[in-house]
């Protein structure tokens, strides 16, 4: 089966600049060699805390932010050799939903022309619009009379369905959802997380789903990524992750989600793994395996020596002493 | 039985403000005992925060008015005690901890003066005294080295040791109730775990009675006794953990439930949603909060608000369908 997306040893490091001849002092490893592939049809999640860098592994996808070592397959096309008018035209196939839905919409502009937008950026002409904009009003659950009006007037929820319009309108193959869902009530998430399922379904769309939630990331995902310190650590089926996942950090991660069941959490705390200390800098990240810091299961093997991903079936784990 | 800590008996706030009357919350009452942990859970816009400031009166009045209702402090009706003496009670009896502990702390002083102040505002003791019970408090909530981070100001800490320090300096002066507004919302899941931990260790060992105000379920579940849940300003059920999450009276707090996703990896299933969202509280409802979302709702929800009622054990609902006798049934 070939991939939609294929993306190969992306490294991002941030120069940190000082001084008034702005001199560099040294490099924010944000991202640090990830390769990962995208089916088509599938959801992939990204789960990770802050700062592991998975919300700039998302925007370089799309070059949003330039990797420094890497490339991006979609389609077959390398994605990091076109120009940026090439790329421009390329982003009709991959479109973006960012968190936050008050910043991600200028307020002075009405909804139909934020939804209209990206077809204006790709040429269609302004008589051809409306049928476009109204039905993507109606899949995403917007009201027509809700045209006219401006972001201001809308809530957090209704607000995330403008932003999903928008990205769908230019009928893409892939959208990136960087955490769609975290600024949102509980009750108005689960309408989104419905919303982005039944899309899916309607356009045969493939998703990244970039998230810190493990909750959603179960819910909407077939496979999944886990970062930690701009590395992934673990990658494999859903199954694979929330049941067998054989890395210490994801093991971690998974039992300190408190679970909305009393008795289930009475029978997690007894065994709750609660990791110790914070993430370190990603200026100078450890030695060895990036996660010996915060690792009880830490040898002196895993000081010197850095890990890699081996396959353990259809999970890869990047551990010396996976279980 | 004993008198209660804490006892917000129907309590309503008001907001003056230019567009006219802000109804924020119209009826929420809570009691928490000595050495409880009770959870306040709600939605954005809710009223949780506002009540949890009312305690402590740092709503400012104006444009707060507080038309009825009381807040009993061991008896003591809150409303209307002297600022004073509320100063008094306020980082003393009842401390509280915020969301975002970067805008909370002082960025020009040190995480140890903060402290120190604190204890010598409500202690009689020296300055080197204080600082060495600020490092001790440090030591307690788990900052490695507290003697010299208690030297450090707080852009030097990460942000979960800023909580910590912020969970330090509330308890330096052993207060009885502990008000802990979203404690872990802006925090890493792992230091969450962490957070959690500490605040459970301090209801168990200093009996110290926490009221937490978040929207996470999955946190309550873990560490309340008791919750509420608020909805368009008032409280719409009551009860203990476990009879809560295993059989919701009120059907706001059942679709909320249904509506979080499981941490599983089996068969996927469709979300139930709330339609809508929640209120804010500048809409004006005459009947109850919940019925322009509520699958259930019959006439009478959208002309008649209803009462708090009490359905035994200790659990109170607010729905007027819970009279009908076989109506708790559809909930699940």
């Amino acid at each position: 089966m070939s991939n939609l997306l294929s993306a190969s040893g992306l490294v991002k490091r941030f120069p940190i600049q000082r001084g008034i001849f702005k001199r560099t002092v040294g490099h924010v490893n944000a991202v640090s060699d990830i390769t990962f592939d995208i089916a088509p049809g599938e959801t992939l999640g990204l789960v990770g805390e802050s700062g592991c860098g998975k919300s700039t592994t998302a925007r370089m996808l799309m070059r949003l932010i330039e990797p420094t070592a890497g490339s991006v397959t979609f389609n077959g096309v390398n994605l990091n050799s076109l120009s940026r008018e090439e790329m421009r035209k390329m982003r009709k196939d991959i479109q973006i939903v960012f968190q936050d839905p008050y910043a991600s919409l200028n307020p002075r502009m009405t909804i139909r022309q934020i939804i209209a937008e990206p077809l204006l950026v790709h040429g269609m002409s302004e008589s051809d619009l409306d049928p476009r904009v109204d039905e993507i009003m109606e899949l995403c659950g917007l009201a027509q009379e809700f045209g006219n009006r401006y972001p201001h007037e809308f809530s957090g929820g209704q607000r995330q369905r403008v932003g999903i319009a928008r990205a769908l309108i230019t009928r893409p193959k892939l959208v990136v959802l960087d955490e769609p869902v975290s600024a949102l009530d509980v009750s108005v998430q689960a309408q989104i997380l419905n919303l982005l399922d039944d899309l899916k379904t309607k356009f045969d769309l493939s998703y990244l789903f970039v998230a810190h939630d493990l909750s959603v990331i179960s819910h909407i995902s077939d496979r999944v990524a886990v970062m930690y310190l701009g590395k992934i650590v673990e990658i494999g089926s859903r199954k694979d992750i929330f049941e067998n996942a054989k890395h210490p950090y994801t093991q971690a991660l998974l039992s300190a989600v408190p679970l909305a069941d009393p008795d289930a959490e009475r029978i997690r705390k007894t065994n709750r793994i609660v990791l110790s200390g914070e993430v370190p800098s990603p200026v100078d990240p450890p030695s060895g395996c990036r996660f010996r810091t915060r690792c009880w299961k830490a040898q002196s093997k895993c000081e010197t020596e850095e890990p890699t991903l081996v396959a353990h079936g259809s999970l890869s784990t990047s551990c010396h002493y996976p279980n | 039985m004993t008198e209660p800590l804490l006892h917000i008996d129907n309590l309503h706030v008001h907001f003056n403000t230019s567009d006219g009357i802000v109804k924020a919350i119209n009826g929420a009452s809570l009691t928490l005992n000595k050495g409880e942990v009770v959870g306040l859970v709600g939605e954005s816009g809710s009223g949780k925060s506002v009540t949890a400031m009312s305690v402590l009166g740092l709503v400012p009045k104006p444009p707060a008015i507080y038309p009825e209702g009381k807040i009993l402090w061991k008896g003591i009706d809150l409303l209307t005690t002297p600022e004073r003496d509320l100063r008094e009670i306020r980082g003393g009896e009842i401390s509280m901890i915020f969301q975002d502990p970067m805008t909370s702390l002082n960025p020009v002083y040190t995480i140890g003066h903060q402290i120190s102040e604190m204890i010598r505002v409500h202690q009689r003791v020296s300055v080197k005294q204080a600082k060495q019970q600020a490092i001790e408090m440090l030591e307690l909530v788990g900052v490695p080295n507290p003697h010299q981070r208690v030297d450090d100001y707080p852009h030097q800490f990460s942000g979960g040791m800023r909580q910590r320090a912020m969970i330090a300096m509330a308890l330096s002066c052993n207060p009885e109730l502990l008000i802990a507004d979203e404690p872990t919302t802006a925090l890493d899941v792992t230091i969450q775990a962490q957070i959690i931990e500490i605040l459970e260790k301090l209801a168990r060992e200093r009996d110290v009675a926490i009221l937490l105000i978040t929207h996470d379920l999955g946190v309550v579940a873990g560490v309340c006794d008791r919750i509420s849940v608020m909805y368009g300003g008032r409280i719409v059920e009551e009860a203990s953990v476990d009879e809560i999450f295993k059989k919701p009276l009120m059907p706001y707090t059942w679709g909320l439930m249904k509506s979080i996703p499981q941490m599983s990896s089996g068969a996927r299933k469709k979300l139930y949603t709330i339609p809508g969202s929640p209120p804010t509280p500048r809409q004006m409802i005459d009947g109850c909060t919940f019925a322009p979302r509520c699958e259930f709702a019959i006439d009478k929800c959208f002309t008649d608000a209803p009462t708090l009622e009490n359905y035994g054990k200790g659990r109170a609902a607010r729905c007027h369908r819970l009279s009908e006798p076989d109506f708790a049934r559809k909930l699940s």
